[in-house]
């Protein structure tokens, strides 16, 4: 029933002519995960006329995974570990788990894109390279898995020298663009809230 | 005449061995070594119809080191799971039809079920709760909201009542529509299977082995199978009863004819020797089966170690008609044992009757296997032997100058006072009421099976839970009562600790009648009826006619819920279809499964408090072990008495005493030791001291039925002893713990028998 679940609320698309990226290109262009970044999320939703746009910033540990806390329009904090996904309770400002198995396989794909560990990439996607354009490398990642085929049709990754862009495209049609900017690669890039925020995963 | 008539006997013994033996006349299920249990309070028929589908459950593990090769693996050997027809049920792949019939089970009932979060936000905060929840959805990059169900379920909210029903193993994944599991760095593919018929079943059994020799890992070392499930313990178990029971029966009969050999130097006389061992099996088995209509396979080991028993008549009639002896003839020869082997009969018959007033069925097998086999030797003896053996026997005079130190040295000493024997058994009383240890648990009927063991314990590592041999039984006056109780015991359980365990429960599946009412009203007030929800999504920046095709579809419907009917002929239903066993007598019953739970006690205060019933069939028969050992226990004296008022009219009240006093102190003597050198004794420990004190009565039947001291009566006690030894010490060797107690407390018992009778019992003229 899950995996039908599955299917039916992940979502995602597009195509392009590829060719097999090279490992150490791509190690190259995955070399330096950042630790903190600004993000802005682009949904877009063939159902809907114009896409929802939300921004916030991400915090990234490698060994426990990222919080994800979007501030416009409204504040919500997730964090999306590689053993689940929690929220932030407003009034209690405690991590309260969300036990809910599609959220929990959909944000194991998601955090394992934002880790850009390869190896952990290359478990569950195909990684093709795609024309450069403009100075910008990109990568296309294809799912290997059957079920997540069926909700995902590719994933985009692009970058000048480190990835920039994440393209969810699902095969429903609809997909979700991530921007990075102002990305900080040292331990001192947190401040104290963040900080707090990190050891509450 | 009577020798025909005795062959007449033998022949329909033969006819009637031949048309009772099928198939399936042989069992190995421990439980029909069991009692039926009465417990008027469940339906026993269906609760032990769904006990036999729980035993007919297969696991497989197919493990590879990534997901692709474990798949392979299992894609590999399941066509020949199929193709074996030895199961009735494989479940491999969960097709994506299948899914999609899952997830229909709910549709039509979808506006009656909430997720518990989703009907507390909606009593809690009925204005913004959904508006809240849809952009949260939106924000979030792992809700899975997309399109499609933003159209057809806009909050989600079917989907999250979906996510919330019972999930199984929390551990499982599912990729490419296999169960998967992750551990120690491997893949391993889970398929259940169930037999199509009953895991006891010898060509069931058979079929397994064969399966079993046929799966392929692929040639690779880190790929395996392993395979968990009650037949294999069956399978086991049998193979390991059948070695034994050839090692027991060949080890006895090649020690018996050495033996035989050795003093009588007669080579031509061994098959003669052996008749009664044999006429008392066909005997044994015909009556046994003829009156149970199968055999258990350990009645059927502790038939062979009759072997041992059976030859002490022959033995007793060689000797006496031997040069030891002071007949002239072989019908002299006869009339001299004959009262003896008569009162042996009688006196050991009443030893193993107490075993059938246990109501374990196992235990009348053995009783009559015993009675109907020593009765066999004993007629082959009277009516067959004197016949086929005319001329007197030669003792090698090796023996004879062995038994006559032996006789010399029981000349010299004087009678042992019975005041001394009195004291001795009150004291070895004491002794053995305070080192006594019993074991009365259900393991000692199955063989420790190491390798099974540590299988089993890896595959609950990789699954991270087993489901539990207990279960409750929920009953009530109508579904809708049985389903409520059943409600109560559930939240009970699990208030016990999250992690104690896992609760499987129909009732878990769709909520109450007023519960999904609620829940209705709940959506037509804050979907339906709310005039300010096209306002608010606006506000939050979706488009106003986002909700139009929910609205219409919810606004369109009534109010149906889901029950009990209903869930059980949806396709999901259907697979947990076995936990209603329906209507039994006007009342209706349910079964609650268990994963994982270990405290039996807080689950037995459960059952109390609220009046159902917890089965747990190992506890049961451990019950019923300590129950059956205790009521021996205590029937010990009265067989003792039994046997003295017998034999007081024939030997009178003081020699009486000594007679049975002998295999009394044997027997508590072999106690002492089981409790001081094994450290316990169990039910099993017990018949073997009756048996003991059955055969070692006889020795001292023997003794004071000879005349002086008989060189003839004391060889024949020793051979004798020698030849059960050989036969039940061997069964003191088995890997059943229960046989092994039974064996080593005869075989002690028969030593200290051999040792202490001669002493405490004199002939009559010596």
């Amino acid at each position: 029933m899950i995996k039908f679940i599955l299917t039916s609320c992940l979502l995602f698309l597009i195509g392009i002519s590829t060719v097999s990226a090279d490992d150490n290109q791509i190690k190259l262009f995955l070399a330096e995960p950042f630790l903190k970044a600004e993000f802005t999320k682009i949904r877009k939703l063939k159902i809907l006329s114009r896409p929802f746009t939300t921004s916030g910033k991400v915090l990234f540990l490698p060994e426990k995974g990222l919080v994800w806390e979007t501030l416009k329009p409204i504040r919500d904090v997730l964090f999306i570990g590689y053993d689940g996904v929690g929220q932030l309770d407003k009034e209690t400002s405690k991590l309260v788990k969300i036990d809910n198995p599609i959220v929990k396989s959909v944000s194991m794909v998601f955090v394992t894109i934002i880790s850009l560990d390869l190896d952990k990439i290359k478990q569950v996607f195909d990684i093709n390279m795609a024309e450069s354009n403009h100075g910008k490398q990109k990568y296309i990642l294809l799912p290997k898995d059957e079920t997540i085929k069926k909700a995902i049709r590719q994933i985009e990754i692009s970058g000048k020298k480190r990835v920039e862009l994440i393209n969810i495209i699902e095969n429903g049609g609809d997909s979700t663009l991530v921007k990075f900017k102002n990305e900080k690669f040292r331990q001192d890039a947190f401040n104290r809230d963040e900080l707090k925020l990190l050891e509450m995963m | 005449m009577r020798q025909l008539i005795w062959a007449g006997v033998i022949l329909l013994l033969g006819i009637l061995l031949y048309s009772s033996l099928t198939e399936n006349s042989i069992k190995t299920n421990l439980f029909a070594l069991l009692p039926d249990e009465q417990n008027k309070n469940i339906p026993q028929q269906a609760v032990d119809a769904y006990s036999e589908k729980l035993s007919r459950k297969v696991i497989y593990l197919f493990t590879a080191n990534n997901d692709q090769s474990a798949i392979h693996l299992a894609e590999l050997n399941i066509p020949k799971l199929e193709k074996s027809q030895l199961y009735s049920d494989i479940k491999a792949k969960v097709t994506d039809q299948e899914l999609a019939a899952y997830n229909q089970s709910f549709e039509s009932y979808q506006f009656s079920l909430l997720s518990a979060k989703d009907r507390a936000g909606l009593i809690k905060q009925p204005s913004s709760w959904l508006i809240t929840k849809l952009t949260k959805l939106l924000i979030s990059p792992v809700s899975g909201l997309d399109s499609n169900s933003l159209s057809n379920d806009p909050f989600l909210l079917y989907r999250d009542y979906l996510t919330e029903l019972p999930r199984g193993n929390p551990k499982a994944q599912l990729v490419n529509g296999y169960t998967l599991f992750h551990e120690n760095n491997q893949s391993h593919v889970l398929v259940l299977t169930e037999l199509a018929n009953g895991a006891f079943i010898q060509n069931i059994q058979d079929q397994f082995s064969q399966l079993q020799s046929e799966l392929n890992t692929g040639g690779l070392e880190q790929q395996t199978i392993k395979v968990f499930g009650v037949i294999r313990y069956a399978l086991q178990n049998r193979e390991l009863a059948e070695k034994e029971m050839l090692a027991i029966g060949l080890g006895s009969l090649i020690g018996i004819m050495l033996i035989f050999y050795l003093v009588f130097r007669r080579l031509l006389f061994l098959p003669i020797i052996l008749l009664p061992i044999a006429i008392g099996g066909l005997s044994a088995f015909s009556v046994s089966l003829f009156i149970f209509g199968e055999l258990h396979l350990i009645s059927l080991v502790f038939g062979v170690s009759l072997i041992g028993v059976s030859i002490d008549y022959a033995l007793h009639y060689c000797c006496s008609h031997s040069n030891l002896s002071n007949s002239n003839d072989n019908i002299q020869a006869l009339t001299e044992v004959r009262s003896a082997l008569s009162l042996g009969l009688v006196t050991s018959s009443i030893g193993y009757l107490t075993l059938s007033i246990a109501d374990f069925p196992a235990l009348r097998q053995m009783a009559a296997l015993a009675i109907a086999g020593l009765a066999g030797a004993y007629f082959t003896v009277l009516f067959w032997l004197p016949t086929l053996i005319k001329k007197p026997l030669k003792v090698q005079p090796v023996f004879i100058s062995l038994v006559s130190v032996w006789i010399n040295w029981l000349r010299d000493k004087k009678p042992v006072s019975i005041w001394f024997v009195v004291l001795l058994v009150v004291v070895l009383y004491g002794l053995n009421y305070f080192s006594k240890n019993n074991q009365d648990n259900v393991k000692i009927l199955r063989a420790n099976l190491v390798e099974l063991e540590i299988i089993d314990k890896y595959v609950q590592k990789v699954i991270g839970e087993f489901p539990n041999s207990q279960f409750f039984v929920v009953s009530g006056k109508s579904k809708h009562e049985t389903i409520k109780n059943e409600r109560e015991l559930v939240k009970q359980i699990r208030q016990i600790d999250s992690g104690a365990g896992r609760v499987y429960a129909l009732s878990d599946w769709f909520p109450d009648y007023q519960q999904q009412e609620q829940n209705y009203n709940l959506l037509q007030q804050n979907i339906s009826q709310n005039k300010t929800l096209g306002t608010d999504l606006a506000k939050a920046g979706l488009p106003e006619g986002l909700l139009d095709k929910y609205r219409e579809k919810l606004s369109g419907s009534n109010f149906t819920p889901m029950n009990l009917d209903v869930f059980l002929n949806s396709p999901l239903g259907k697979i947990h279809k076995h936990l209603w066993l329906g209507e039994v007598e006007g009342q209706f019953y349910s079964i609650v499964s268990l994963y994982g739970y270990k405290d039996l006690q807080i689950l037995n205060s459960i059952a109390d408090e609220l009046s159902v019933s917890l089965i747990d069939r190992s506890a049961s028969i451990s019950n019923l072990l300590a129950k059956y050992r205790v009521t021996i226990e205590r029937m010990f004296p009265l067989v003792l008495l039994a046997i003295f008022i017998i034999l007081s009219f024939r030997f009178g009240l003081h020699d009486s005493f000594r007679v049975v006093s002998a295999p009394l102190l044997a027997a508590m003597l072999s106690f002492l030791c089981l409790n001081i050198i094994v450290g316990s004794y169990n039910l099993f420990s017990i018949f073997g001291l009756i048996i003991t004190i059955a055969i070692s009565i006889d020795y001292a039947i023997f003794i004071r039925e000879s005349k002086g001291y008989s060189k003839g009566t004391y060889l024949a006690i020793s051979l004798a002893s020698i030849t059960t030894i050989l036969a039940l010490g061997l069964l003191s060797l088995s890997f059943t713990p229960a046989l092994s107690a039974f064996g080593l407390s005869l075989l002690l018992g028969v030593l200290f028998s051999l040792v202490l009778t001669p002493i405490i019992v004199r002939p009559k003229t010596s």
